[in-house]
């Protein structure tokens, strides 16, 4: 439902389109890293520690899964800040642990208007009205979002607070999408009132606007987060963003190719198979004729491939992981991240079979394995005694952060 | 004596050691800064201390906004112990192998519990209350929605032959006998009945806001009208009893709850479990023969017709296969045939085993 890293990942808890809850394996040996990083990164670098376990948040998550049912789920809303405080609490950089301070009514309350939202999407001739006013109404739920997560997220009795204004969430979605959709109406304008050539050049920008809503995906997430991590501080001390858009890619295109040759090679491997022993195994038309055995082998083929296409979301979080925090610094001094993307998607792949061949129950574990993994890739290279305070944001309501989480937004498109 | 960390409220994030210690009293907190600042006391009462787990730091803030971080929770714990600021009641269960057990086997228990009872039960109380207007709309929507995934066309009966069948299942929603027979009724406006073409498909269903289509298929295949009516009737009782919206409903909920406990496995068994309870299950099924029966008996329609009718769709499905699967007519037509049942379209004659007792019933009314 929602991230689990959450005090400087809350911004991908409601952008990423791959859900959140990961899953991964052991961390990586304390010696082995030591020996991959750059030297000349290697004198101050604080490394992130996480010592959360599996079986106590096993035990956890359960009683609260138990008072959740008992309440109708009204408890969800305490026992959501209950898991968010087990995982900021157990999250440490120099010896000092994270701390969130949000309140349970306040997100409750979010989620009673979340509620009623999506009853009234169901309402017909209100919906179109009441979806209108929601997209119009994203950023600023996003922003709002971000506030109530940074204000209520401590370090060492330091705040975090985001200064970025509401205008700027508009500014880095509504630009893009803006130009995409003027482009469209224009191409729209031409066909309707143009002549031949008028019509053929119309549509072309129509059909050249809607694939660029697919590629503008990670340019989309490349600019909120930017808008995010600008806008950040950590008591006085602001973050800065220095990825490229061009990097947000490079993610997306690693885990297109991924898909591309596993596509090639299972279409390889089902014609070899094809044409050794069961004639066209391809021809779907006819299944009932085929043996049984040839009918193992193809939907075990298949079912191979689709568990292979879970690979993708691991690719893509752990390479945007690892981009966004080399790409980030606190006090101008630079975060690293070194997920290996083999061992994360190696990871992902085991909990989320144990996950589901368990219904479930091992949600607990995985969710503490692949926080571990994404944790303690992290470090930075500051010290944390020389930050300073001179904010202390009060609590921000929780509104926003809670209609955007249960609407599940997808601004990946 | 506790050792941890002081923050205070602004200034730096430098670490401060302290120690922390209980009163004598037991009713408030020592600090001790430094061998230089004399130690000073706040009152339990007046602390905001975090939960305990077990290798978690834990944050202890004071009034004046300054915080202590504490590496050993357990050991602040049972310094806390009975008092004031113990371990609140879910932090001790969290924490307690045989109360995790217990919920463990509650949860299941209660799960099973309001799937089996709890959930029928407010799907029918909330599916009283659905107005009208939306019914319709989704109606439309799930018709819709059959048109572009299911190859549904334009029926080609005429419009003549689609008044007079219109005319007569409006007669028999609105004559006397239904009426008293089936007082629920008379509260229910007349149900939008569609006509369709999906090939030779002979088939008919009731959707979920209340409005019957039926297939071109069948009607060709009925060639009676008491038959037709007795499909109408059918399917006015799945209308009448809200089997599809109750269905809906159900779905609805299941998906809620399994989106919420699954996180993000379930985007694509969401759209399974919906599609797949657009079909009626078996207990539906029987009520709604059972309403047809009343219905056509105080009307005084045969039920003979529809009993064929049931006879000739069991032969049309199981014929191609079983029998003359060299016959190349019909067995496009069987391909034809099942190729849309994939996509979830329900079917007036689903493949129960029990068909035969079906025909069975409607025969022995007839004899009656």
């Amino acid at each position: 439902m929602s991230v689990i890293v959450r005090y400087g990942h809350s911004i991908d808890a409601v952008m990423q389109e791959t859900p959140p809850d990961p899953i991964p394996v052991d961390s990586p040996n304390p010696v082995e890293r030591e020996s991959d990083r750059p030297p000349e990164a290697a004198p101050e670098r604080v490394q992130f520690e996480f010592t959360g376990s599996g079986s106590e948040y096993f035990k956890i998550w359960i009683v609260n899964v138990l008072l959740t049912i008992l309440t109708l789920g009204i408890y969800s809303a305490w026992a959501k800040v209950r898991r968010l405080r087990y995982f900021y609490n157990n999250t440490r950089l120099a010896g000092s642990s994270f701390d969130f301070h949000g309140s349970p009514v306040a997100i409750l309350i979010g989620r009673a208007i979340a509620v009623i939202l999506i009853l009234l999407l169901q309402v017909p001739f209100l919906n179109l009205a009441v979806l209108l006013l929601y997209l119009g109404a994203l950023p600023w739920l996003l922003y709002r979002s971000f506030r109530f997560h940074l204000a209520n997220t401590s370090y060492r009795n330091l705040r975090f607070n985001f200064a970025g204004a509401v205008g700027g969430a508009y500014r880095a979605l509504a630009l893009p999408l803006g130009i995409v959709l003027g482009a469209a109406a224009l191409g729209g304008l031409l066909v309707a009132i143009g002549g031949i050539a008028g019509k053929i050049f119309g549509i072309a920008i129509i059909v050249i606007a809607v694939l660029s809503l697919y590629v503008l995906g990670p340019y989309l997430q490349f600019r909120m987060r930017r808008y995010f991590t600008q806008g950040a501080e950590l008591g006085a001390s602001g973050f800065a963003f220095h990825v490229k858009a061009l990097e947000y890619y490079v993610p997306y295109a690693v885990a297109f190719a991924f898909m591309m040759l596993l596509g090639a090679l299972l279409s390889g491997v089902l014609a070899v198979v094809a044409g050794v022993s069961m004639g066209d195994l391809t021809d779907l038309k006819d299944l009932e004729h085929k043996s049984v055995g040839a009918m193992v082998v193809l939907f075990g083929l298949i079912a191979c491939f689709y568990f292979a296409m879970l690979a993708i979301g691991p690719i893509i979080i752990a390479m945007v992981q690892n981009v966004v925090w080399r790409g980030t610094s606190l006090a101008e001094k630079r975060f690293h991240s070194d997920l290996r993307v083999p061992g994360f998607v190696k990871l992902w792949m085991i909990v989320t079979f144990l996950t589901i061949i368990t219904l479930g129950l091992y949600r607990p574990f995985a969710a503490v394995k692949l926080a571990k993994m994404r944790v303690e890739a992290m470090a930075w290279t500051g010290a944390p005694d020389d930050m300073v305070a001179i904010l202390r944001a009060g609590n921000q309501r929780a509104v926003g952060s809670e209609v955007a989480d249960l609407m599940n937004v997808d601004i990946g498109i | 004596m506790l050792s941890a960390r002081y923050f205070p409220a602004t200034g730096a994030a430098k670490a401060i050691a302290a120690q922390i210690a209980l009163t004598d009293r037991g009713d408030a907190l020592t600090v001790q800064i430094d061998a230089d600042t004399p130690p000073f006391s706040i009152a339990l009462t007046d602390l905001d201390i975090s939960e305990r787990f077990s290798r978690a730091t834990r944050s202890v803030y004071l009034p004046d906004g300054s915080m202590l971080e504490v590496d050993d929770g357990l050991a602040l714990s049972k310094l806390l112990g009975e008092s004031v600021r113990r371990d609140s009641w879910v932090t001790r269960l969290q924490h307690s192998w045989r109360a995790v057990l217990i919920s463990l086997v509650a949860s299941v228990l209660l799960a099973l519990i309001a799937y089996r009872w709890g959930l029928p039960v407010a799907a029918d109380q909330l599916s009283q209350r659905v107005p009208a207007t939306w019914t319709a709309a989704l109606d439309r929507a799930v018709l819709a929605q059959f048109k572009t995934m299911g190859g549904l066309e334009a029926s080609a009966l005429s419009p003549t032959e689609q008044a007079r069948l219109r005319a007569k299942f409006d007669a028999l929603v609105e004559s006397e006998a239904t009426r008293a027979s089936l007082p629920e009724a008379s509260a229910l406006a007349k149900p939008t009945i569609y006509f369709h073409k999906m090939g030779s498909v002979p088939n008919a269903f009731a959707l979920p806001g209340g409005s019957i289509v039926f297939f071109d298929g069948l009607v060709s295949l009925a060639g009676d009208d008491d038959a037709l009516l007795g499909v109408f009737a059918h399917e006015y009782g799945h209308v009448i009893h809200r089997h599809g919206l109750r269905n809906l409903l159900r779905t609805a909920v299941i998906s809620a709850v399994a989106a919420w406990y699954f996180g993000d496995f379930t985007a694509l068994a969401n759209a399974a479990i919906l599609v797949s309870q657009l079909s009626y299950s078996r207990a539906f099924e029987t009520e709604a023969d059972e309403t047809a029966l009343r219905l056509l008996r105080v009307n005084g329609i045969k039920t003979q017709p529809l009993a064929a009718l049931f006879r000739k769709m069991r032969d049309f499905e199981k014929a191609p296969a079983a029998t003359n699967s060299s016959d190349a007519v019909s067995d496009a037509a069987k391909t034809e045939q099942k190729r849309p049942s994939r996509f979830a379209i329900p079917e007036f004659l689903s493949t129960h085993p029990d068909i035969d007792s079906r025909i069975e019933r409607f025969e022995r009314e007839a004899a009656k």
